[in-house]
């Protein structure tokens, strides 16, 4: 008995550790059919594993109770073909990329975006690589219409009602709901699209839509030079005003923009681009106001002249700047808040002193430093980020 | 001499919000003393939205060496709802057995035994992996009157081998099962407590098995079960029968 102790479970032992020799799993993933890969692969160039639309926002932004709620992948799938097709507006020149360019952030360089048969618009595109993340807040398909809406006048209030108005409105895709139906059916590689994300190939504007919305609900830019260092310098502590602090990969002008930012701006734009302080306001860019933003849709005389608060994310690439488009630079803009905010009924309160527009009256040396912040909220990966781009060949 | 279990591996299985690629089995400690004890165990376990069922038998077939073999399944959800999953093992193992006296029974055991976890997902997605499991444990267990105690540790090496993944099951297991693939095999600790009531032959036990591996919940591996089981002495039977007849 002592013999088989000695050898037999020792030899018992070797075999299971020969047996368990360091082998790597090896496992098998599928998503399209081949035949449906080979037909999409005409005219897409979608990766034979699908992307993954799986947003993990940084420490810093968590902390502060934002998390981006998973996307339906299969219909943010289809929803970035339906993003970048030009199918879906009335001369077929237009998608929603064309004023919302990813190299860009997702904005337009145009003071008012051009749609269909280049119809001119009334107001300047809104970056959507200006958002940390849509699912996060904007994204109210999400939350419901609880959460913040969207254009500069609010009046959406979910990802999908935003990108139905937009295809509708005849001056950018000028697209009826019957129209896109036919648009979306009449192209061969929806139907495999559909039936990933639904089960069946039938197309309605309600799915068009909503796909579209989850697409945009993934995009988010989180991964600026300013997000690196706030996740090492604030983490988990959002008790103790943490981002008053240099950050240590900061450049001394970059530190010094970051101050006046926090003094001046980050009561209405959020000091840690997470989400805006206010939803609206008026800025003081005219005395009276033609576009009259939130208060033509609500009728309410003390939100006329209001329009939403933008965070700034990607603030440099996303030039012109204001609803309008009317500043070119980022100097102009500095320029408008340092001494030429106007008298407005409904001016913010954060822009006045006293009765009269505020003057913030910053030097040349605090101009270049806060743009030199601005520049830090750049995040260079949402510009090549490939689950993003155009994926018609 | 009693005979007592083993333990049982497992595997896993998923639910209706979380789903989960592997589980702690039950880790049960024979009570072998001498030559022919036996127990046979059933009974019912639960893990983070699953439950299932294990069974166990252990056999000391010489004066120092036993055999086990334990089969666990597990299931979540159910197949009407979108989201359901099952897990099933089978594993055997050889090992020795050294009584302090009639009551306490060490045991050690080395084994090896596959299994699966499967998934179904919202638009009928499905994942499934097959896996290996080697371990090798170490228990006591005493029986003092009607209590009986038993508590064991066991190191596993978890070798997930074959993976069947549709990948519109979507986040976060598709991230969860990438992550598997990449750091399989895996190997971590286990820790069990058994506490049972009865007499012999028959044992009520409830029972508790964690896992130690800091990336559980990354993986989604379930870090506990537990569960209730009723032991049977069985070498109690036939050496009543044998008993008689000598008489």
């Amino acid at each position: 008995m002592k013999k088989i102790l000695r050898l037999g479970l020792p030899f018992f032992a070797a075999l299971l550790l020969l047996a368990a020799c360091k082998q790597k799993a090896d496992f098998e993933y599928y998503y399209y059919e081949p035949e449906d890969y080979a037909l999409l692969s005409q005219y897409l160039n979608l990766p034979s594993k699908p992307d993954n639309y799986l947003t993990k926002l940084p420490k810093h932004l968590e902390a502060q109770g934002l998390f981006a709620r998973a996307v339906d992948q299969d219909k943010a799938i289809l929803g970035r073909v339906l993003f970048y097709d030009k199918n879906l507006s009335k001369d077929g020149k237009v998608n929603c990329a064309s004023c919302h360019r990813q190299e860009i952030a997702f904005s337009d360089d145009k003071p008012v975006s051009r749609g269909v048969f280049d119809r001119v618009g009334t107001r300047n595109s809104i970056a959507l690589g200006s958002v940390l993340n849509f699912a996060a807040y904007y994204g109210t398909d999400l939350f419901g219409p609880s959460g913040i809406p969207f254009f500069w006048d609010n009046r959406a209030g979910t990802a999908s009602q935003q990108n139905l108005a937009t295809m509708a409105n005849p001056l950018e895709m000028d697209m009826g709901h019957n129209d896109i139906v036919n648009a979306v059916r009449t192209q061969p590689y929806y139907a495999p699209l559909f039936r990933m994300a639904y089960g069946d190939e039938t197309v309605t504007v309600q799915r068009v839509s909503e796909s579209i919305a989850n697409f945009i609900n993934a995009i988010g830019s989180f991964r600026s030079k300013f997000d690196r260092e706030a996740e090492r310098t604030i983490g988990n502590d959002t008790w103790s005003n943490r981002e008053r602090l240099d950050f240590a990969g900061f450049t001394a002008a970059e530190n010094r923009g970051k101050r006046i930012y926090l003094d001046n701006c980050a009561s209405c734009h959020s000091p840690v681009q997470g989400r805006p302080m206010k939803m609206y306001a008026n800025n003081g860019l005219d005395a009276t106001t033609t576009d009259q933003g939130v208060g033509g849709i609500t009728k309410n005389p003390f939100e006329m002249g209001m329009f939403k608060v933008p965070l700034l994310r990607n603030i440099a690439l996303t030039a012109p700047y204001m609803h309008d488009g009317r500043f070119a630079t980022l100097e102009e803009v500095i320029d408008h808040y340092s001494t030429g905010i106007k008298a407005h009924p409904n001016l913010s309160m954060e822009l006045r002193s006293g009765n009269q527009p505020r003057r913030f009256n910053f030097t040349a040396q605090q101009k270049s430093d806060l743009i030199a912040f601005l520049h830090t909220l750049t995040d260079e990966e949402l510009l090549k980020d490939k689950r993003f781009s155009n994926p018609f060949k | 001499m009693k005979p007592k279990i083993l333990f049982l591996p497992m595997l896993l299985l998923g639910c209706a919000c979380s789903s989960y690629y592997y589980a702690p089995n039950t880790l049960q400690t024979p009570h072998l003393v001498e030559r022919h004890d036996a127990e046979f165990s059933v009974g019912g376990l639960r893990g983070p939205e699953s439950s299932g069922f294990e069974a166990h038998i252990s056999y000391a077939f010489s004066r120092r060496l036993a055999l086990m073999v334990n089969h666990m399944e597990l299931r979540g959800g159910n197949a009407s709802q979108e989201r359901w999953g099952k897990g099933r093992l089978t594993e055997g193992g050889l090992g020795v057995y050294f009584p302090m006296d009639d009551n306490t029974s060490n045991t050690v055991f080395l084994g090896w035994g596959s299994g699966y976890a499967f998934h179904q997902f919202p638009k009928e997605s499905k994942a499934k992996l097959e896996f290996h499991r080697y371990f090798g444990q170490y228990g006591i267990c005493v029986e003092r009157g009607a209590m009986r105690l038993g508590t064991g540790v066991r190191l596993n090496y978890l070798q997930y081998r074959k993976g069947w993944i549709d990948y519109r099951l979507g986040e976060p297991d598709i991230s969860k099962i990438e992550l598997i693939e990449e750091r399989s095999p895996l190997i971590f600790p286990e820790l069990s407590v058994n506490l049972g009531i009865g007499s012999r032959p028959v044992w009520v036990n409830a029972f508790a098995t964690i896992m130690e591996y800091d990336s559980a919940e990354e993986l989604g591996l379930a870090t506990h079960t537990f569960g209730l089981s009723l032991t049977f002495q069985v070498d109690h039977f036939w050496r009543a029968e044998r008993a008689s007849k000598i008489k």
